[in-house]
């Protein structure tokens, strides 16, 4: 497998502050990565790397082998990495759903026949078909939020970078985002996710959290969220469950630490009670 | 308050006018207005009045939806009625003081009202029944062949687009912004002029570092989805094709001004 | 006691008379003291922003009343001024509101439009950024060039400037990272505690709710559908997840536990709680 995005050492400097400290990050193709780190850490900056809307001040970002801050790889970079945002009444551009989901493709020439063809099949894996000829403002946060993912589904792209796309929505929306992710990894798109809610991030396949333009942390959820302590030193948190899992510790309960959603978690405290009560 | 304007208001439907070519649309609206100025007989009155109210039956929008549209344009109205009935020429009818009254003025006075009343229903049926960005959209096609001279026809779209989408917005979040000001003790009802100019301060500064951070979103996202900038080698999610009820329509309206050039020449009950 | 607000089949009706007609609140009847600390829960579009918008008089009921402190608020004479500065109120990302050019202009906002003293509005305004946690330094800065958490608390503080005796926030953690979110809760605990003030907050997250609040309000398609203790309230577990509640993840943990024929209580919504749970459920059994 290559790494399909790859930063090598970059730094960012914005107002004489370094926003990012020599960040070295490699990602497969296919992969799911959530990003952490606590408001102002330097998530947004990085993911504003990944499409080339910023380049890095040393260092270089390649995006499938394309240098970010060669001119003429924009327009390929940009073809292949789509962008959702965390604000969805700032990335919508048209008054009428399909129109928006289709400003990608005007702007590459699509055909107009490819057009609506994949403008279609881009609403109907957001679960918006039904919605095709709504007016966009009437639509609710959530469901302008899975337009913009649309909007950049039917640019077929190889890699999605998600910045935040659940904070400004209620619950409902956040669980049609991340599980529309999830199905779009499943289908071979590269994911980076960046939130601020754990149980979000416990459900990607791999976790890198930032602190303060810096990498503190970067591995698997079940790893990652082991550390407890060092995630709340940094202003996170871990999932509830894990949470139970030191505190049981804590009581002389052996349980795993590794414990990061509500199944995991019904299993562990259901052997434990079949164990110590006899019951079975 | 904020949310009555009903300017470039777009009810959605399904309607025979609903359906019709955008370009097609814009060209009826263009001649619809040339027939209003085109009539003058009191029979050519009668029988736009009849097409108005038929057509506005076609869209199947709620006539007071359109009487809507006059109550901002009451009061110059009445004011112009007034001065048309006072200041026409022709045989007295009462005198009073200085001012006369003439049939001929109160003639003027009711063909002036009913033709504004007309103007207003048709440009109000063109922003009904066509949804903003297909009016832009339309308007772009049409006015297509001048980027050719260079006019920034493909911009200017666009900034149409944009603006028509981020007015409702706009419009909220001010909704927004004044309450919860008026939640901190903020008064925007009392007081002078210039009390009132600086109550506003409190509301536009929001408004507009709101609307720039939007702008810089905006763009942002715009240049993620591969947005130039340019019209070259750009194409269109909408298409337009020209369909029999949109040829139905251009001699229909070819009918109405013939019919209104001749109806000029009859008189009904001596008018 | 007397109820510091109180609500009389209190209705809202948006654009009536349009087709966009809506019942966004229906006869809503209830209590609020003086000193409770309540969260306002339910799905978006069940009528918990138009509620709290009649508390301080910013909307005016279709039907029904509302009464401060046993005054009607709709009553000729009353002074909805007045109320607005009793019953404070900050909306949702209530840092786009900021305008002053320093921090400490923006927080005196209110309390000038009170008509109070400069001395006055000088205390208020160190009080006012006491209780929400940021230092005296700020003061002189501007509003625009602090961070996102900075401007979310100068814009909480220029509502506790004006001293309510109950202050509302809509989703005041939306956005913030756990850490901003955490201090945030615990801001509003203390300043309830020590001005003995009622304080509301309409949130999404269950979570926040349960960790600070001790009563917690479910509205649920216009209606109120529970007004109960913390509690009281999570021994209805099942019935929230089935309104589409998001409840916290250990509370469906331990529905699902129950399910499985185990007996534990499902009323749990902090890791701390579980943990005791868990310990009674093998302590009482074993040996």
């Amino acid at each position: 497998m290559s790494a399909i995005i790859d930063i090598q050492n970059v730094s960012f400097r914005y107002n004489e502050r370094d926003i990012l400290k020599n960040i070295s990050l490699t990602v497969e193709a296919g992969d799911f990565v959530a990003v952490l780190g606590h408001n102002g850490s330097g998530k947004s900056t990085l993911a504003k790397h990944l499409d080339a809307i910023l380049v890095p001040s040393e260092g270089k970002v390649l995006i499938g082998g394309l240098d970010t801050s060669v001119d003429s790889n924009l327009e390929a970079i940009r073809r292949r990495t789509g962008m959702v945002f965390q604000n969805p009444d700032n990335q919508i551009i048209a008054t009428v759903v399909e129109e928006d989901v289709a400003f990608a493709l005007e702007n590459l020439g699509v055909p107009r026949e490819e057009m609506v063809k994949r403008v279609d099949e881009a609403l109907d894996a957001v679960g918006m078909l039904e919605f095709k000829k709504h007016a966009t403002t009437k639509l609710s946060g959530g469901q302008k939020q899975r337009i913009a993912i649309a909007g950049v589904i039917a640019m077929r792209p190889d890699v999605i970078v998600f910045d935040e796309p659940t904070a400004m929505l209620d619950p409902q929306g956040r669980e049609d985002v991340i599980n529309i992710a999830k199905k779009l990894n499943g289908q071979g798109i590269t994911v980076i996710y960046i939130t601020h809610y754990m149980e979000e991030a416990a459900q990607a396949k791999r976790v890198v959290v930032l602190n303060d333009g810096e990498i503190l942390i970067d591995g698997t959820p079940h790893y990652v969220f082991q550390n407890a302590g060092l995630l709340k030193s940094v202003g996170l948190d871990v999932p509830q469950s894990t949470s139970l899992m030191f505190l049981l510790r804590s009581r002389g309960i052996k349980v795993p630490l590794a414990v990061l959603n509500e199944e995991e978690c019904v299993s562990v405290l259901t052997d434990i009670l079949h164990e110590r009560t006899g019951n079975k | 308050m904020i949310k009555d304007i009903t300017i470039g208001q777009y009810f959605p439907g399904d309607s025979f006018i609903h359906n019709l070519d955008p370009r097609v649309k814009i060209v009826l609206a263009v001649l619809y207005i040339a027939f209003l100025f085109i009539i003058q007989s009191a029979a050519a009155y009668l029988f736009a009045i009849a097409v108005t109210l038929f057509l506005v039956c076609l869209t199947r929008i709620p006539l007071k939806m359109y009487l809507r549209g006059l109550k901002p344009l009451l009061f110059i109205l009445v004011f112009t009625a007034l001065l048309n009935v006072f200041y026409s020429s022709g045989e007295p009818l009462v005198t009073f003081w200085i001012f006369t009254i003439t049939a001929q003025g109160i003639k003027n006075a009711i063909f002036m009202i009913l033709r504004i009343f007309m103007l207003v229903v048709s440009t109000s049926m063109l922003t009904y029944t066509t949804s903003p960005i297909v009016l832009t959209g339309g308007l772009e096609r049409l006015l297509s062949p001048l980027a050719k001279i260079r006019l920034p026809v493909h911009e200017f779209s666009m900034m149409m687009t944009i603006a028509l989408r981020f007015i409702p917005t706009l419009l909220e979040e001010t909704d927004k912004i004044m309450n919860a000001q008026k939640a901190r003790g903020a008064d925007f009802e009392t007081g002078g002029l210039i009390k009132r100019a600086k109550a506003l301060a409190p509301i536009l500064i929001p408004l507009f570092i709101s609307a720039f951070r939007r702008a810089d979103d905006l763009a942002t996202a715009m240049e993620c989805r591969c947005y130039t900038g340019s019209a070259e080698g750009r194409t269109h999610f909408v298409e337009y094709s020209m369909s029999p009820s949109d040829y139905v329509s251009l001699v229909f309206m070819a009918v109405l001004i013939a019919a209104a050039i001749l109806l000029n020449f009859v008189t009904v009950m001596g008018i | 006691m007397n109820p510091i607000l109180k609500a009389e089949n209190l209705s809202y009706v948006y654009g009536a008379g349009t087709p966009f007609e809506k019942t966004a609140i229906d006869n809503i009847n209830l209590e609020i003291y003086e000193n409770e600390f309540i969260g306002v829960i339910g799905r978006t579009g069940s009528g918990k922003s138009t509620l709290i918008q009649h508390f301080n008089g910013i909307l005016r009921p279709t039907s029904g009343s509302l009464y401060y402190d046993g005054s009607n608020c709709w009553a000729k004479g009353f002074s909805r001024n007045m109320l607005r500065f009793n019953v404070g109120l900050v909306f949702q990302y209530p840092e786009y509101q900021l305008f002053e050019e320093t921090v400490e202009k923006d927080i005196a906002f209110g309390p000038a439009n009170m008509g109070l003293s400069v001395e006055e509005i000088e205390k208020r305004i160190s009080d006012s950024l006491h209780f929400v946690g940021l230092d005296d330094d700020i003061r002189k800065s501007s509003p625009f060039e602090i961070s996102g958490g900075q401007k979310r608390r100068v814009a909480i503080a220029g509502i506790m400037a004006m001293n309510p005796k109950v202050l509302i926030l809509d989703e005041p953690t939306a956005g913030l990272d756990p850490k901003g979110r955490d201090d945030i809760l615990q801001k509003l605990s203390e300043y309830r505690r020590e001005k003995g003030s009622t304080v509301i907050i309409v949130s999404h997250n269950m979570e926040d709710v349960s960790r600070v609040c001790d009563k917690v309000l479910v509205m649920h398609d216009a209606h109120v559908e529970m007004f109960a203790p913390v509690k009281e309230v999570f021994e209805h577990a099942e019935k929230l997840c089935s309104m589409g509640l998001n409840v916290p993840q250990i509370t469906r943990v331990f529905v699902s536990l129950k399910n499985r024929g185990f007996n534990v209580p499902s009323s749990v919504y902090t890791p701390e709680q579980a943990c005791s749970a868990i310990i009674d459920a093998i302590g009482g059994d074993t040996e």
